[in-house]
């Protein structure tokens, strides 16, 4: 076979040339938005695989999709039939043509994605961005919108209008995931039993039931619509290993298909009655989907409402499709299709529900990961733990509390941590309650080879016993990217580097037990976010550098010089207005809140409201200036200090304490004098 | 030459076309007349590869035709209703012509629709329906393609268009063997213009003939004798029709003219006018000799 007969470049340049416009707005659309979305961030910011791929995600359902009915748009008319039938061109060649030259143009696409993300990652210092996440990004959506052009050209092969491709598209691409979705939440586990029981728990002595929820396992576009509203979808090889496969089978079934095609049907939905016709079943399941998860009591009113809704759609499918309404085939024919999918959602699906539930014997767990440690809904550790002990599997897998397994809803986690706060893991430092267990994600590796990812939570006890066993073993982590929170502009290169190397240094030094600590006990108003791009995975881990000794003189200096040099740009920042100050102002200027009845506390309150909250900015210029001259630039963390906070840049340290508050208490009476003249005036 | 065996298409439940068997000569201009929904359109689409048979076999030159892209360098088609790429200039068009086509003559194309004083840089669709029918017609036959279809290519122009693209197909004809074949449902159109002809009739070619044995073999003759005479004084002929208005007959005569002349002229005739006869008489009297209304079939 001769290469022309594959890719014929001089039909496929034509092809373009007739929609170069259209093609031209694909070609550019994703890299064009991305930037523009890029540009618009205006804070220091990570991007997750998620947000950075956003773009290509709404692209991915729509550009494969016009790119295919651009280059295949010949089918759909029946003089334009003639015209490219006419020409010397066999079918084989127009099919791979297109597909190949198709490819190109998405993988150009792609590239151009690519290189501007990178480019504008580099220019813009807002932006934190990992190349290899970007690389991740080219390979996962250069794949799946290949995939769904497959599908497209796939459903052009056998259909004969724009609108029953569409349907046609959506069938293959969501037609078994929807399915497989359907059998689960029709599944007698999921429709009749609770919220609440529908988590993984423990067995007793047995081990662990396990939903399995695996949704990386469909292509992308069924994949990521089925996680579109939390936004928790990332780069999957199942996916693309499945796509590519799918991609070479749909090309060749389409390729047959496309050859036989009946082109004398163009502008038709299918070519065969009984296509149009199943195709036309397949696009009840939606509404018998609904119908069957809407447990209504009124259950004939709501079976009579849908048969309505179905028949208006079953005659309203036909007239879109061009297809005639033949009464005498249409009604038999729609109520067999009734009882048909009626049966499946009623009597098939449901029985195969009951397959997404494994139970995890204890006896066959190999090891357990604790791949990371979450104990709210904005801090995580990475924990990276590998547990081979088999009571201590045996623990984790059988006397887990059930109560906090399901970790996809934060708040949930949350408030059963409260629930949970006064256990034996549960401790009091700094006159605050401590807990000491912990929510983890875990991956349960069987001899088998099998593995299960999961989320549970473990009380004092099974927390006590690991750390107990592997407590005492060494920390070590290494950080590609960290940013500190809300600003990230302070500091130069060989700053950042010498910041990173002192975490990484400092990790190394610390225990698993001291590092936990660490993590759940020291939050404060200064806080690092560091970051890892590893095995396609962004994993951030959030913590405040108090708990870090060298780390936290390292990023007081930095920031104090940083901050000195860059005061002008200080134009509204607050302080805490504690009752410290309060009682500080009050004692620096006694008559503020003379008042003739002692008892009315609403002028202090008013003050307190009105005016301290914004002090920052009412004494920016003071503050600033109190910034330049002061001399502590030798900042002690041992001893008392105050921390300055501002939007940007973030923070000041000083050991004044005397020096600031008089400062604020000198601002504070400056402003309340004027505080009460606007009274006066206003009154 | 392009032969046809037992070509059978269907749209969904019409047989269209059932075991059709055809012969085109190299070099000819075959006309293929037939009424409306007789098939014309499908044929020549299945014969350009355009539409899939669902049995029998078309040969070009020896070779099946299915799907090869070397044979279809030999067609080239020209359809009822012509398809051009939005915003495409004719420039634009000869260009994609020639890319597609090896044996393209783009000199040529430029050259007749310079000719034809067709705007190069215009865009084709808002060209008036003659124009698009010269463009298409430029673009075909300059593509130098063995056979060139034509599918009620005339329908709707004007005379003077007409008479162009006639004489350019003759030119080419001329140039090059190229074999034509056109369809219409109009024996008129083909008349003067075809060597051979065919018609369709529920799915296959009821009657083919070359046009200039049709009109040499069958004659129409306006008699008078001395005598009364019926039709039984001519028993020695093959008579497809005799109307016979007071003393003058009007006959018409299937067989060798020259022998029938003598024979008549033997019967020392009071008047004996030898007339043409229009393909469409031809026609009409071979289907009532073939048992059909001709005006049922066209």
């Amino acid at each position: 076979m001769s290469l022309t007969k594959l890719f014929n470049l001089k039909y496929f340049l034509q092809n373009v040339k007739k929609s170069k416009a259209l093609i031209l707005l694909l070609l550019i659309a994703v890299p064009m938005f991305t930037s523009i979305m890029l540009l618009t961030v205006d804070s220091a910011y990570v991007m997750t695989f998620a947000e950075l791929s956003i773009i290509n995600i709404i692209g991915m359902y729509i550009i494969p999709i016009v790119l295919s009915m651009t280059l295949f748009d010949y089918v759909y008319k029946k003089n334009s039939v003639d015209f490219i039938g006419s020409m010397p061109l066999s079918r084989r060649t127009i099919f791979l043509t297109n597909t190949i030259g198709g490819i190109g143009i998405i993988i150009i696409t792609q590239l151009l994605t690519m290189l501007s993300t990178l480019f504008l990652s580099q220019i813009l210092s807002e932006v934190v961005i990992f190349g290899s996440m970007v690389w991740d990004i080219f390979i996962f959506f250069t794949v799946s919108y290949i995939f769904v052009f497959t599908v497209s050209n796939l459903a052009i092969s056998f259909s004969g209008n724009k609108f029953s491709q569409l349907v046609s598209i959506l069938i293959i691409l969501f037609l078994v995931p929807f399915i497989m979705i359907s059998c689960e939440l029709l599944g007698d586990d999921y429709r009749y039993i609770s919220v609440e029981e529908r988590v993984e728990y423990s067995l007793g002595d047995e081990g662990t039931r396990i939903i399995i929820e695996d949704p990386q396992y469909f292509t992308a576009p069924s994949y990521i619509f089925g996680e579109i509203t939390n936004a928790r979808y990332e780069y999957s090889t199942e996916s693309i290993v499945k796509m590519l496969v799918l991609s070479v089978i749909y090309t060749a079934i389409g390729l047959f298909l496309f050859e036989r095609k009946k082109l004398e049907m163009a502008g038709e939905s299918y070519e065969s009655e009984m296509l149009h016709l199943v195709v036309k079943l397949i696009t009840f399941m939606p509404f018998m989907f609904i119908y069957c998860m809407l447990n209504n009591s009124d259950k004939v009113t709501v079976f009579l409402f849908f048969v309505a809704i179905l028949a208006v759609y079953y005659f309203l499918f036909d007239l879109i499709t061009n297809k005639k309404i033949k009464m005498k085939v249409t009604i038999p024919a729609f109520i067999i299709s009734w009882i048909v999918v009626f049966a499946i959602y009623e009597g098939v699906l449901p029985k195969f529900g009951n397959n997404n539930i494994d139970i995890i014997n204890v006896n066959d767990v190999k090891n357990i990961y604790i791949e990371s440690v979450k104990y709210n809904s904005n801090y995580r550790c990475d924990f990276g733990l590998l547990v081979e002990d088999e009571e201590l599997m045996k623990l984790i897998l059988t006397h887990a509390d059930k109560r906090f397994v399901e970790s996809s809803s934060y708040e949930y986690v949350d408030l059963t941590i409260d629930e949970a706060i006064v256990d034996e893991g549960t401790e009091k430092v700094d006159g605050r309650l401590l807990y000491r267990g912990m929510s983890a994600n875990l991956i349960i590796e069987l001899e088998n080879g099998k593995t299960y990812e999961c989320s549970k939570h473990f009380n004092g006890e099974i927390y006590q016993k690991i750390l107990a066993k592997y407590g005492k073993e060494k920390v070590s982590k290494d950080f590609a990217k960290y940013i500190p929170l809300g600003d990230r502009n302070r500091f130069t290169e060989s700053d950042e580097k010498e910041i990173l190397e002192t975490i990484n240094n400092e990790f190394n030094t610390l225990t698993f037990e001291e590092l936990y600590k660490i993590y759940n006990g020291t939050f404060s108003e200064y806080d690092l976010a560091l970051y890892r791009y590893k095995n396609h995975r962004l994993i951030k881990n959030d913590f405040s550098y108090k708990g870090f000794e060298e780390l936290h003189k390292l990023m007081t200096k930095k920031s104090n010089m940083h901050t000195k040099q860059v005061l002008y740009n200080i134009d509204n920042f607050y302080m805490y207005n504690s009752d410290d100050i309060m009682e500080l102002i009050e004692s620096k200027n006694p008559e503020l809140f003379v008042d003739d009845n002692p008892d009315d506390y609403d002028e202090k309150d008013k003050f307190r409201y009105e005016f301290l909250y914004d002090i920052g900015y009412f004494a920016s210029d003071e503050i600033k200036e109190f910034i330049k001259n002061d001399n502590h630039t030798e900042f002690d963390h041992d001893k008392e200090y105050i921390v300055i906070k501002s939007n940007y840049p973030s923070y000041y340290f000083t050991n004044d304490l005397d020096g600031f508050y008089n400062l604020i208490a000198k601002v504070c009476n400056k402003q309340y004098n004027n505080y009460n003249i606007k009274l006066n005036e206003n009154i | 030459m392009i032969k046809i065996t037992n070509l059978t298409k269907t749209f969904g439940d019409k047989k269209v076309l059932e075991d059709l068997n055809c012969n085109i000569k190299t070099g000819s201009i075959y006309g293929l007349i037939g009424a409306n929904g007789a098939g014309k359109s499908t044929l020549l689409r299945i014969i350009m590869g355009i539409f899939n048979k669902d049995s029998g076999i078309v040969e070009i030159d020896g070779k099946i035709l299915e799907d090869n892209e070397e044979l279809k360098q030999k067609l080239a088609f020209v359809p009822d209703d012509l398809y051009f790429f939005k915003n495409y200039t004719l420039k634009d068009m000869i260009l994609f012509y020639s890319n597609l086509y090896k044996n393209f003559d783009k000199e040529y194309a430029f050259s007749l629709a310079e000719k034809l004083k067709l705007p190069q840089n215009q865009k084709v669709n808002t060209f008036s329906k003659g124009m698009k029918r010269q463009t298409a017609l430029i673009c075909a036959i300059s593509t130098n393609a063995d056979y060139i279809f034509f599918d009620e290519t005339f329908d709707g122009v004007d005379p003077v268009v007409r008479k162009f693209l006639k004489k350019v197909i003759a030119d080419q004809m001329q140039k090059k063997e190229t074999t034509i074949i056109m369809t219409s449902h109009n024996l008129r159109e083909l008349e003067d213009f075809c060597d051979n002809l065919g018609l369709l009739y529920k799915g296959g070619i009821l009657f083919e003939s070359e046009i200039d044995s049709l009109k040499t073999n069958m004659f129409k003759i306006q008699i008078s004798l001395k005598k009364d005479f019926s039709e039984k004084d001519f028993q020695n002929f093959n008579v497809l029709s005799f109307k016979k208005s007071g003393s003058v007959a009007t006959v018409i005569l299937k067989g060798d003219r020259e022998g029938y002349e003598k024979i008549l002229n033997d019967m020392n005739p009071v008047i004996l006018d030898f007339l043409p006869l229009t393909l469409e008489e031809i026609f009409i009297y071979e289907m009532e000799v073939l048992g059909y209304e001709f005006n049922e079939i066209v």
